[in-house]
C-alpha cells in the first residue's frame, strides 16, 4: 500500500484544487499555486502531482469542456475526495498538535 | 494567434505520453503556451514548452491511468446489448422459438415437480418442533413364518408408564380413531354422514400438535369436555354451509350408541402434506360408554394396541432411555418376542408397511426420482440451448469478428453472450410460470395436492427457483460464450470459419446424453405401466369391476341379514351376492391379524388373517379349492367352520387333505379361557389369492364362516346403468334397514386406493416422459435444420452429379441415427438397474420384457427419423440452382 503521507507540495496541491473547486484543472491549479505562494511552479510537477494523488484516491477526476485556446482539447477536471479531505485534515490537526506542544519562549522568539 | 507551439515537441508528445493522458496534457500545455507568449515572448514560451513535454513524457505519465474511465455509460451498453439480443433472435426466428418453447416446456415442468417434491418433503413438518417428535409402534413377529409385522398404534398406557419413568421426555399424547367409520347426525337438518375420521384425543393434543382454530373457545378446554367437539374447517361447510358452527349439536353414532356433541370449535384444515386429516376431533373420555359397556378401557389399555402414541423429547439422547422402558413395558405385558418401534413424526410418511397406518404412505424414493426427472428435463433443454447456440455460431462468427476488430474486449463478448443466454432464460422462465398457473389445476387432480398459483412464491421457492435459473443459464451460456468469443476476427472475417471438430463432438456428446435420458425415461415408464397393470390384473382384483361393496350391518344372528340378501337375489340387475370382510385386506378397515388355535398342534397360538365369508364368495372370486369343500348355508355349522389357504396348510406343516377336518378356534377377545370357546373345523383349503396389496407375500389365511358378523356385502351387477341399479339396492336396503345409512363403493376402486402412490407415480411419469420427448426432439430437430443449412452446397453439387434425393436423407439422417443408437446402448442396461430396484419393493413382480426396451429404442428411432427427416427432406428436394447460384 502507497504511504498515505502527504508532501508539502502535495497539499498545496489538493488545498490549491479545493479551492479553485469546480474550476480546478492542470493549468488553472499551476497558477493557483503561484498565486498562493508566490513561488513558480511548473506545469509537469503540478502533472505529476495531480496523477499520483489521484491514485492515492485523495483525488477523482472528470472530463471538463473544451475551450479554442486549447486546441480542442478538453480539460480534466480535478475534486477532493473525501478520503483527500480526510488527508488534508490530518496534516492541519498534527501541525496544531505540535504548535500547542511548542515553549512559549519559541514562540515568542518567532 | 499566429503563432503555435512547436509541431516536433507536439507530435513526441503524442507519440510518448500515454493516451490516457495525453488530451488533458496536451490541452493544458497549449493553453500554458500561450498563456507564456503573452507574457514572456514566443522564444521563451517555445521553450517552456519544449521543456513541459519532456517532463510530461519523463514523469509518471508515461503509464496508464488506473481504472480509464470508460466512455459509453452503462444505460448505452445495455441498450446496446438489446438491441443485438433481439437482432440475433430475429435473425434465427426458427431456433428461437425451438430454444423458448423447450426451456418453457422444461421449466414448467421442473416448477411443477419442484413444488410437489417439496410439498412430498414437507410432511409434517407445520407442526412445531416436529423435528422432536416420535410414535411408538408395535413390532411383532408374525405366527407362523416369523415375518416382521408392525402395527401402527400402541396400547394406551404404554407411553404414560414410559413418561412417567424417563426423564426428558416433554410432553405426549394420544388419540385413537376406529377403521370402521361411524355416523355423525346432524338432527337440526336431518342430516347423516358416514365419518371416517372422527378422532378420540387426550386433552395434551396441542402440546404436541399444531391445531389452529377459526373460530370457538380455545381447543385445550374443548378437548377436555367429553360433551364437545373441534371440527374442521371442510367438515364445518358440509354440515353448516355458511351458518355459524360454534354451539351446534351434533350426534355421533357407533354401535348402536349415541353421544351427543355441541360443536365448540373449527379448526383449520390439515395441509395436504400431512399423516392424518381429523374432520372431527373429541375427548377420548366421550367413549367410555361404550368402552365401560363390555368392561375394558381401550384407550387406557396395557394390552390392546388402539391409540396412536405420541411424545415429544427435549433432544435424541433421550431415546434409547425411552426405547428400553418401552421394551420393558411391552415384555411385561405382551409378550418376549414384542418390541416398540420408534419413528420420527417427519418420517412416519415416508416409512411404510405399517398396518392400521392413519393414511396411505409415500415413498421417498419417487420424491427423489421425481426430483431427478425435473433436474434431467431442465438439462435435455440446457443442452438444446448449447447445441443450437454454438451450431449458430457461424452465422454470429463475422459479428464477433468485426467486434473485435473495433476493439470490443473478449470479457465483453463472453458477457453479452452469457447475457442472451440469461435473457432466454428469463423469458423462457415467466412463460412457463404463466403456464404452471394454468396448468395447476390439471396437475393438483394428477397428484392430489392443492397448490395454487400463490404456492409459486410461498418461503423460498421463488429463491431457489430463480437460483436454479441463473445457475442454469449460466452453464449452458458458458460453452458457447467462450466457444464464440474465441474466434479469431482476421479468419473470421477472411471467411475461414470453422466449426472445429472439438465443437462437433462435443455436440455429439450432448445429444447422446440427451436420448440416453429420454430412452431411460420411456423404458421406465412402460416398465412401471406394466407393474401396474399387472398388480390390477391380481387374480381377485381382476374380478372386481363391476362388484358394488356396501356396509352391513354386521349381528350375532343371521336372520336379517339374510332377509336382506334374499331381497336382493330377487332384483334382476344383481347376478350374485357375497357376504366379507372388507376388501382389499391390510389397508382396509378394521383389525385382521388374529390368533388361531388348532387343536392336534396344542396350546401354540398362529397369527394369521382372517376374513370372514359366506358360500357365495368362492364363486363370486373364482377360488380354486385343492381339498375339502366349500361353506354351505344349508350346513349351520359351517358358521363356525373356517377354509384354509394353501400357505396356512403349510404353515403347519400338513398336507391339505390332512388340514381338512382339523379342529381349530380363534380367539377374539384377550382375556378369554381358551379352552371354553368352542370349536369349529376347518373343511376346505383353497390355492392362494390375492386378497390384499401385492406389496406383501401371501400370508396364511382363514375364511371364516360367520358371514352374519362380515363388514361388507358383494354385490356383482349385471352391465348397463349402474346408477339405476345403485338406486334400486338403496330401495332394498331402506326396506330391511330403514334407520341405517346406505353406504356403497365400488371394489376395483377400492383396489385402486392401494396403488394410489405408484398409479400418481405412472401418470406423472407418462406426462414427463412426453415432455422429454418433445424437448428433446426439438433439440433434434434444430441441429437437422442447421446441419442440412450448412451442407446446402454440398446437398446441391450432389444433386448436381446425380445423386438421389433417397441418398441425400441418408446422407443427413445417418449422423443422428447413429449417435440415438449409440444412446440406447448407454441406456437399455441403465434403466433395466434402476427398474430392478424398484420392483424390489414388490412381492409380485411382473417380468421384465425384452420388447419394453426394443420398443423403447424404436419409438425413439422412429422419432428421430420424423424429426430429422422433415427437416433434411426438405433441404434434399431443394433444386440444386438455388443452392450453388452465389458462387
Amino acid at each position: 500500500m502507497k504511504g498515505t503521507y502527504l508532501g508539502e507540495f502535495e497539499e498545496i496541491v489538493l488545498l490549491a484544487t479545493g479551492i479553485l473547486d469546480e474550476d480546478a484543472y492542470g493549468v488553472a491549479i499551476r497558477k493557483e499555486i503561484e498565486k498562493q505562494t508566490r513561488r513558480p511552479a511548473n506545469i509537469g510537477a503540478v502533472h505529476t502531482a495531480l496523477h499520483r494523488l489521484e491514485e492515492k484516491g485523495y483525488l477523482k477526476s472528470r472530463f471538463g469542456e473544451s475551450t479554442l485556446v486549447r486546441g480542442g482539447k478538453r480539460k480534466r477536471i480535478f475534486t477532493l475526495t473525501d478520503f483527500g479531505i480526510k488527508a488534508l485534515r490530518k496534516a492541519q490537526t498534527l501541525r496544531t498538535n505540535m504548535w500547542a506542544q511548542l515553549s512559549n519562549v519559541i514562540i515568542q522568539k518567532g | 494567434m499566429n503563432h503555435q507551439p512547436p509541431r516536433l515537441a507536439k507530435s513526441l508528445l503524442r507519440r510518448f505520453c500515454h493516451v490516457s493522458f495525453i488530451e488533458e496534457v496536451e490541452g493544458d500545455l497549449d493553453e500554458q503556451f500561450y498563456e507564456n507568449l503573452e507574457r514572456t515572448g514566443l522564444f521563451r514560451a517555445r521553450i517552456q514548452y519544449w521543456l513541459d513535454v519532456s517532463r510530461a513524457i519523463v514523469s509518471g505519465n508515461g503509464s496508464s491511468r488506473e481504472t480509464p474511465s470508460s466512455t459509453i455509460s452503462f444505460f448505452d451498453a445495455l441498450n446496446h446489448f438489446f438491441k443485438i439480443f433481439f437482432r440475433s433472435l430475429r435473425r434465427s426466428r426458427s431456433s428461437a422459438i425451438i430454444n423458448v418453447t423447450g426451456l418453457v416446456l422444461s421449466l414448467m415442468s421442473f416448477v411443477v415437480i419442484w413444488l410437489y417434491v417439496n410439498d412430498e418433503l414437507m410432511y409434517d413438518r407445520f407442526h412445531p418442533d416436529a423435528d422432536n417428535i416420535y410414535r411408538i409402534s408395535l413390532s411383532y413377529n408374525r405366527m407362523g413364518d416369523g415375518a416382521v409385522e408392525t402395527d401402527a398404534r400402541a396400547a394406551g398406557m404404554w407411553i404414560v408408564k414410559m413418561a412417567e419413568v424417563t426423564p426428558g421426555i416433554k410432553d405426549y399424547t394420544r388419540f385413537s380413531k376406529f377403521g370402521m367409520p361411524g355416523f355423525v347426525k346432524y338432527p337440526a337438518k336431518d342430516m347423516l354422514f358416514e365419518e371416517a375420521q372422527v378422532f378420540w384425543v387426550d386433552s395434551t393434543y396441542t402440546g404436541i400438535f399444531s391445531l389452529q382454530m377459526i373460530s370457538g373457545e380455545a381447543p385445550a378446554s374443548i378437548l377436555k369436555d367429553p360433551a364437545k367437539a373441534i371440527i374442521s374447517e371442510a367438515t364445518a361447510h358440509k354440515y353448516f354451509g355458511d351458518e355459524d358452527p360454534v354451539g351446534k349439536e351434533i350426534i355421533y353414532s357407533r354401535a348402536g350408541m349415541d353421544f351427543p356433541l355441541t360443536v365448540a370449535g373449527v379448526m383449520k384444515d390439515y395441509p395436504s402434506n400431512a399423516h392424518f386429516h381429523p374432520s372431527f376431533m373429541v375427548s377420548n373420555i366421550a367413549l367410555n360408554p361404550l368402552w365401560k359397556r363390555d368392561g375394558s378401557d381401550r384407550v387406557n389399555s396395557w394390552g390392546d394396541t388402539f391409540t396412536y402414541s405420541f411424545f415429544k423429547v427435549e433432544d435424541e439422547s433421550v431415546l434409547p432411555k425411552a426405547t428400553a422402558e418401552l421394551d420393558a413395558i411391552i415384555k411385561k405385558n405382551i409378550n418376549d418376542t414384542s418390541r416398540p418401534a420408534l419413528t420420527k413424526l417427519t418420517d412416519i410418511h415416508f416409512t411404510g408397511g405399517r398396518l392400521i397406518e392413519l393414511e396411505a404412505s409415500g415413498d421417498k424414493l419417487y420424491a427423489y426420482v421425481s426430483a431427478s426427472i425435473g433436474v434431467l428435463i431442465l438439462i435435455i433443454a440446457a443442452i438444446n440451448y448449447m447445441n443450437l447456440a454454438t451450431a449458430r455460431s457461424v452465422r454470429r462468427s463475422k459479428e464477433v469478428g468485426l467486434r473485435k476488430t473495433l476493439g470490443v474486449k473478449k470479457t465483453s463478448l463472453v458477457s453479452q453472450f452469457l447475457g442472451e443466454s440469461l435473457m432466454m432464460m428469463f423469458i423462457s422462465f415467466v412463460m412457463s410460470l404463466g403456464l404452471t398457473g394454468l396448468l395447476l389445476p390439471f396437475f393438483n387432480q394428477l397428484t392430489g395436492k392443492t397448490f395454487t398459483f400463490l404456492s409459486l412464491f410461498e418461503g423460498t421457492t421463488m429463491v431457489i427457483l430463480l437460483s436454479v435459473i441463473v445457475v442454469i443459464a449460466i452453464l449452458s451460456g458458458m460453452y458457447p460464450a467462450f466457444y464464440l468469443s474465441r474466434f479469431r476476427p482476421a479468419d473470421v472475417l477472411k471467411g475461414r470459419v470453422t466449426t472445429g471438430s472439438g465443437a462437433e463432438d462435443f455436440r455429439k456428446v450432448l445429444v447422446v446424453f440427451q436420448f440416453t435420458v429420454t430412452m431411460m425415461l420411456i423404458a421406465c415408464a412402460a416398465i412401471i405401466h406394466n407393474q401396474l397393470s399387472f398388480m390390477q390384473a391380481g387374480k381377485l382384483a381382476s374380478n372386481t369391476e363391476q362388484v358394488m361393496t356396501i356396509r352391513t350391518v354386521p349381528s350375532r344372528t343371521s336372520t336379517k341379514v339374510d332377509l336382506f340378501r334374499n331381497q336382493l337375489m330377487q332384483n334382476k340387475d344383481v347376478v350374485g351376492v357375497s357376504f366379507s370382510d372388507h376388501l382389499p385386506r391390510r389397508d382396509g378397515f378394521s383389525f385382521i391379524t388374529l390368533p388361531f388355535i388348532i387343536r392336534s398342534k396344542g396350546k401354540e397360538e398362529f397369527m394369521w388373517d382372517m376374513l370372514k365369508a359366506d358360500e357365495n364368495f368362492a364363486t363370486m372370486f373364482n377360488l380354486d379349492f385343492v381339498a375339502g369343500r366349500n361353506f354351505s348355508y344349508t350346513t349351520p355349522a359351517d358358521t363356525n367352520n373356517c377354509i384354509l389357504n394353501e400357505s396356512a396348510v403349510k404353515a403347519l406343516g400338513l398336507t391339505p387333505e390332512e388340514a381338512v377336518g382339523q379342529e381349530i378356534t380363534v380367539r377374539m377377545g384377550f382375556e378369554e379361557n381358551v379352552d371354553d370357546h368352542p370349536y369349529g373345523k376347518v373343511i376346505g383349503v383353497v390355492k392362494d389369492f390375492q386378497y390384499s396389496s401385492m406389496r406383501y407375500t401371501i400370508s396364511p389365511m382363514t375364511l371364516y364362516g360367520h358371514y352374519a358378523s362380515a363388514e361388507t356385502m358383494n354385490i356383482r351387477l349385471a352391465g348397463g346403468d349402474i346408477s339405476n341399479m345403485v338406486q334400486g339396492i338403496e330401495k332394498v336396503w331402506k326396506n330391511v334397514y330403514p334407520s341405517r345409512p346406505f353406504h356403497y363403493w365400488f371394489m376395483d376402486s377400492e383396489f385402486e386406493k392401494m396403488y394410489r402412490q405408484e398409479l400418481r407415480m405412472a401418470s406423472l411419469s407418462n406426462y414427463f416422459t412426453v415432455f422429454t420427448i418433445v424437448i428433446a426432439c426439438l433439440g433434434l430437430f434444430g441441429l437437422a435444420a442447421f446441419t442440412a443449412e450448412q451442407k446446402t452446397k454440398e446437398i446441391g453439387i450432389r444433386k448436381v452429379l446425380g445423386a438421389s434425393v433417397g441418398q441425400i436423407l441418408l446422407l443427413l439422417t445417418n449422423k443422428f441415427v447413429r449417435l440415438v443408437l449409440v444412446a440406447c446402448v448407454v441406456a437399455i442396461p441403465v434403466s433395466f438397474y434402476l427398474m430392478n430396484v424398484w420392483l424390489e419393493g414388490f412381492a409380485y413382480r411382473a417380468p421384465m420384457q425384452w420388447w419394453v426396451f426394443a420398443g423403447a429404442g424404436g419409438i425413439i428411432l422412429v422419432l428421430t427419423y420424423l424429426t430429422v427427416g422433415i427437416e433434411s427432406f426438405r433441404a434434399a428436394i431443394a433444386n440444386p440452382v438455388d443452392s450453388i447460384k452465389h458462387e
